[in-house]
């Protein structure tokens, strides 16, 4: 099979990067020219993000080249889209108790109010400063109707851990909290190409389903440590809606036993991970990873052309699709079955 | 499959309403894979 090499595109849109961190305090500079203390604490918000740096977060840069535009014209929508991300999570850490007032400098509640304004505020105001009168108007709606779609699918994380999970119940979640993000950098990306609605749609559709991958992909990263916080926290994903679907009404009972006793306890965290990263219940569901990687391969080749940013996005897809493959439990040692 | 198909499809799938197992098209691969030369190119595994 022949491999294309990426890196040539992968360095030109992460050399970017730092364009778009000073764009984005810039951003913040002009949306709160006045308020001294807000402008600070975002700025401190900026500076203490690390996962802004992430490539998949420049997703609306490569969308942007998949359009026909040089990238330098989406900076504006990549740095408006780190100014969101850094509240939201420093929102999601004060949520989860990973806040460290030491580290951000500043106490949880300042950073509440710093980060709410990075949801909306900031992003709103500063799309004035950076696109035509209709393009930032364009842009607002897309802020405006993602953040309302991220707000919902939160809160649909926010249920006790004493029921069952439903594929449908977490799907929609992660489409809304990082489905709609993603979507709408890449319809901003679009909109900023001038492409007609039909294509912007296909864009902000493709950025969905890919965040819905990025969300996957971040459910990895607990994976086998005690303090898995998706677990501890009984956050309803899709592989506890995969497993639910596959079980018998007994084996649901048994795990929603395990996922209740899994909130409190590091050691049951870890007979549930193993429960749910068994042979059987992986192979299932890393062949859905593979169906949403195959759903998006082929959106993205109806929505453009051959370039070297298609191809970088294809390789965003199957990157992404490889953190988010549960790695397939070593089946209990003999006498040593993990108890159901 | 149509493109707008295909988009109507996704957003059932994004809304729990179809399984993404039926919704996959008949996307042919184009026979390339795709590589980075660098290490850690993908980072952590960050939403």
């Amino acid at each position: 099979m022949q491999t294309i090499d990426v890196t040539p595109a992968f360095r030109d849109v992460s050399g970017m990067n730092p364009a778009v961190g000073i764009l984005a305090r810039q951003a913040v500079g002009l949306a709160c020219p006045a308020e001294e203390i807000l402008s600070w604490s975002v700025t401190r918000i900026l500076d203490r993000d690390q996962a802004g740096v992430s490539p998949f977060r420049l997703l609306a840069l490569v969308v942007a080249g998949g359009c026909g535009l040089r990238l330098e014209q989406a900076i504006p929508v990549a740095a408006i889209s780190r100014v969101w991300w850094a509240g939201v999570e420093t929102l999601d850490d004060i949520t989860d108790g990973e806040f460290d007032a030491a580290r951000m400098g500043m106490p949880a509640a300042q950073a509440m109010v710093a980060s709410t304004a990075c949801l909306s505020l900031i992003p709103q105001k500063a799309a004035q400063f950076y696109a035509t009168a209709r393009l930032a108007a364009a842009w607002a709606r897309e802020l405006t109707d993602s953040s309302l779609r991220c707000a919902d699918g939160q809160l649909r994380d926010l249920v006790p851990a004493n029921g069952t999970v439903s594929w449908q119940q977490a799907m929609r979640a992660y489409a809304g909290k990082t489905g709609a993000p993603y979507g709408r950098d890449a319809a901003m990306a679009a909109l900023t190409a001038g492409l007609p609605d039909d294509q912007v749609r296909g864009w902000r559709s493709f950025g969905a389903l890919f965040g819905v991958l990025r969300q996957l992909a971040n459910d990895r990263r607990g994976d086998g440590r005690a303090d898995d916080a998706d677990l501890a926290n009984g956050t309803p994903t899709l592989l506890l809606g995969h497993a639910f679907a596959q079980l018998t009404e007994p084996g649901q009972d048994r795990l929603t036993r395990l996922r209740q006793a899994a909130a409190l306890d590091p050691a049951q965290r870890q007979r549930l991970h193993a429960q749910l990263t068994g042979a059987d219940l992986a192979l299932g569901y890393n062949q859905r990873v593979d169906a949403i990687s195959g759903c998006l391969a082929a959106l993205l080749n109806r929505l453009t052309a051959v370039s070297r940013y298609r191809h970088l996005l294809h390789w965003m897809i199957t990157a992404s699709a490889d953190q988010a493959k549960v790695a397939p439990a070593e089946p209990p040692a003999a006498g040593k079955e993990v108890p159901a | 499959m149509e493109t707008a198909s295909l988009i109507d499809q996704i957003a059932a799938v994004l809304d729990g309403e179809s399984d993404i197992l039926d919704s996959v098209p008949d996307y042919v691969a184009d026979g390339a894979g795709y590589g980075i030369d660098l290490d850690g190119a993908a980072g952590g595994n960050y939403c």
